[in-house]
């Protein structure tokens, strides 16, 4: 194993730790009970400096942590698409770096995406027949889910031309 | 922001049982034909067997109860709101109807039947974590996925990683902690105005966050390799997984416990 992919693997880790440590600092409590947290910027700054790939590994690693350290399952595809999938969709930040915001922008939908579709089926498991299972897992996710994504957009944006600086 | 003081990371319950002290790999699979079992059973026999099995678990491995009920605290108001909704919107023949609202016979039992679904998978899952450390789980996932190794999947340095970062997420929850302070005494204010200001007073904690981030993963690297670390082929475990015939009878009996209650379960009652 060489150098440049220890490095990886350890900061991958660390990244992935961060991520976690700030999901437990909440930034901001949303009226209806939601909190923000910065917990994708880690993430996003890991994807941007080492790739998609290596993007994946730390979200998926991150993903399963918080199932592990206190995450619920309601169903077996949840358990996937809420967690590893979800962290891990955040890599695709990757795959578009100029310019910035659409690559983060991509990423953020990404994930997004997958927890709208795990309420989906949710729901679906859960939830009367008739019920409009996309526009309530979309309003349920999207109340909390997009302000944190927003905001760590931003946030990449004020860091990344800092850290740039520091290598 | 309140801090966190005297947090403890994960829910596990470290106690002398026969649960704690299965293969964490039993017990993750074990656990998998648990919450099979328990979304494919629909009628109060179904639900009886598993609620027993469950209380044996349980009691097997000397949990506080109040542990085990707090694991649904997260999802209350999903539970709460998906029984909600089936007790008043299930068509069927009224029980009670008041103005608009019509409560029936199927909607009581819709009720019940997704509410009890819902906090017996949560507790189940629940008691995986409760018994089992996350380095144990970290471990017991890497060697279930290691067959998968072939296909490229890199089974090894994700549980590395997952090791790792539960090391670490201690350790930066308290670097964090000692920036926000440092910055405080500087007179930044993290507490006040809307999200946008509150970020934008938070860079100055996030950027020395992601210095020491990048420096402390470049000494843990030079300290790896300087030990010699080439990846996952041929590398010994302080503590070796070992799995004793009371695992494989553990796992067979939950397996034969999930087949017969998905059989039985609407054989000799239905609603």
């Amino acid at each position: 194993m060489e150098n440049r992919k220890v490095r990886i693997l350890v900061e991958g880790a660390l990244a992935a730790a961060l991520a976690l440590a700030l999901s437990y600092l909440r930034l901001w409590r949303m009226p209806q009970g939601g909190s923000i947290t910065l917990e994708n910027v880690p993430l996003f700054l890991f994807t941007l400096r080492w790739g998609l790939k290596a993007g994946l590994g730390a979200g998926s690693v991150a993903g399963l942590l918080q199932l592990i350290l206190g995450g619920y399952v309601v169903h077996p595809a949840q358990a996937l698409l809420d967690y590893p999938m979800a962290f891990a969709a955040l890599s695709l930040a990757a795959v578009c770096r100029r310019p910035l915001w659409a690559g983060l922008l991509i990423g953020a939908s990404a994930r997004f995406a997958c927890h709208v579709l795990s309420g989906v089926v949710f729901f679906a498991a859960y939830a009367p027949e008739g019920t409009n299972v996309w526009a309530y897992s979309a309003i349920y996710n999207g109340s909390f889910m997009l302000p944190s994504l927003v905001l760590s957009i931003i946030a990449i944006y004020i860091i990344w031309p800092r850290l740039e600086k520091v290598g | 922001m309140k801090f966190l003081n005297n947090m403890t990371l994960g829910q596990y319950v470290p106690v002398d049982s026969p649960v704690h002290a299965m293969d964490p790999r039993c017990k993750i699979l074990a656990t998998l034909f648990c919450l099979i079992g328990v979304f494919m059973v629909r009628e109060p026999l179904g639900f009886a067997l598993w609620c027993i099995f469950f209380a044996a678990v349980v009691s097997a491995a000397k949990i506080p109860v109040r542990l085990v009920l707090s694991t649904i605290r997260p999802v209350w108001i999903l539970v709460a709101f998906t029984s909600v909704i089936h007790l008043f919107f299930t068509q069927g023949t009224p029980v009670f109807a008041w103005g608009m609202i019509r409560i029936t016979h199927e909607g009581i039992i819709m009720a019940v039947r997704m509410g009890l679904r819902l906090m017996l998978l949560v507790m189940f899952a629940g008691m995986l974590t409760l018994t089992t450390s996350p380095t144990e789980l970290a471990d017991g996932l890497e060697s279930l996925f290691s067959p998968f190794k072939r296909f490229g999947f890199p089974a090894h340095e994700m549980a590395m990683m997952m090791t790792i970062a539960l090391r670490f997420i201690p350790t930066l929850l308290n670097e964090t902690d000692r920036i926000m302070k440092a910055q405080i005494a500087r007179g930044a204010e993290l507490e006040r105005g809307g999200p946008l200001r509150r970020l934008r007073a938070f860079v100055p904690v996030l950027v020395p966050l992601f210095v020491i981030v990048f420096q402390r993963a470049d000494d843990l690297a030079t300290a790896m390799e300087a030990r010699n670390y080439t990846g996952g082929e041929g590398r010994t475990r302080m503590n070796p997984l070992e799995w004793s015939p009371r695992d494989s009878a553990a796992l067979i009996f939950s397996l034969l416990f999930a087949i017969a209650a998905i059989a039985l379960d609407g054989r000799f009652f239905t609603l």
